[in-house]
């Protein structure tokens, strides 16, 4: 049964780790904006015909395309869980509760 | 029978939250999320004899809950035209905010997915799901639900694909560029 409360491992220490991870993220990319070390390179190569393909992870700044990959697969992953554990770290929703009260209360009935 | 209907409550309690958090997932919105999580438990109740003992309760509301989203998709797209290609070309027109891949993106780009691939993500990426558990929810073969979430997972980072440049501090000129090539290939 342990094994099946997979959702549990998503509480609240894991939630913060998340959030301080997505932080770093965030200034690590504000830095690296500073110094747009691929920028002028990128600008100049890519003018022309290519761009139809700039969306494209493989053809970015001459990054290889399974390192961009890994990290967006990794970034992926993250706000998935987070998008799921933001609600299951909410309390149930009062509405629920009485539904369930009334339920309860109609099999004692019976 | 009272003690056991006592104890059936309080499991379903305890999995509330757990369905609303796949409810929200799958269907992005959170009201209906609610309404989905509701006639779950309603259902769960009313049918408490179909489930088996010693099983996972966790895992049979998840098929419920699944089985009534997607019976209510069905009956909605018969209803209405499906939008998934105009909510498409949204997310390449309007990338969100400048300088990172924002949580408002990704959930887009979660909504645009085709249903059973969001689904087979959700339940093995995210509701911690092992493949064989999540084709038993799915009621489909684990190949399939593998198949899924590497397609599920090839798409988003397509579409998230957009964002990526801007982790590389592009400047807004070169931003726009993306933008509108990317918009424009999609009307092509």
């Amino acid at each position: 049964m342990a094994e099946k409360d997979g959702s549990t491992h998503l509480s609240a220490p894991a939630a913060e780790a998340e959030t301080s991870q997505q932080e770093e993220l965030k200034q690590s990319r504000q830095s690296m904006g500073q110094n747009k070390p691929y920028l002028a390179h990128s600008k100049n190569d890519r003018e022309g015909g290519a761009n139809a393909d700039r969306s494209r992870p493989s053809d970015l700044c001459g990054t290889p395309r399974g390192m961009l990959d890994r990290s967006l697969q990794a970034q992926l992953g993250r706000q998935l869980r987070a998008i799921f554990s933001d609600v299951a770290q909410e309390p149930v929703p009062e509405r629920f509760i009485k539904l369930l009260e009334a339920l309860e209360a109609r099999e004692k009935r019976r | 029978m009272n003690s056991q209907s006592s104890s059936l409550k309080q499991a379903l309690l305890g999995l509330i939250p757990n369905l609303r958090a796949f409810a929200v997932s799958l269907c992005g919105d959170i009201e209906r999320a609610d309404d989905l999580v509701q006639e779950t438990l309603l259902k769960a109740w009313d049918h408490l004899e179909s489930f088996q003992e010693g099983t996972n309760l966790r895992a049979w509301l998840f098929t419920i809950l699944r089985n009534t989203y997607f019976s209510e998709c069905r009956r909605r797209r018969r209803e209405v035209e499906d939008r998934d290609g105009s909510k498409a070309s949204d997310l390449a027109v309007h990338p969100g905010q400048q300088g990172h891949l924002d949580m408002q993106d990704f959930r887009r780009a979660l909504n645009v997915l085709p249903p059973d691939q969001r689904e087979a993500l959700i339940l093995v990426g995210a509701a911690g799901f092992s493949y064989e558990e999540a084709a038993a929810i799915s009621s489909c073969a684990v190949g399939t639900i593998k198949s899924r979430v590497n397609r599920a997972r090839a798409k988003l980072t397509e579409m998230l694909g957009v964002a990526t440049p801007r982790e590389f501090g592009p400047d807004s000129a070169t931003e726009a560029i993306v933008a509108r090539t990317v918009g424009s290939s999609r009307q092509s």
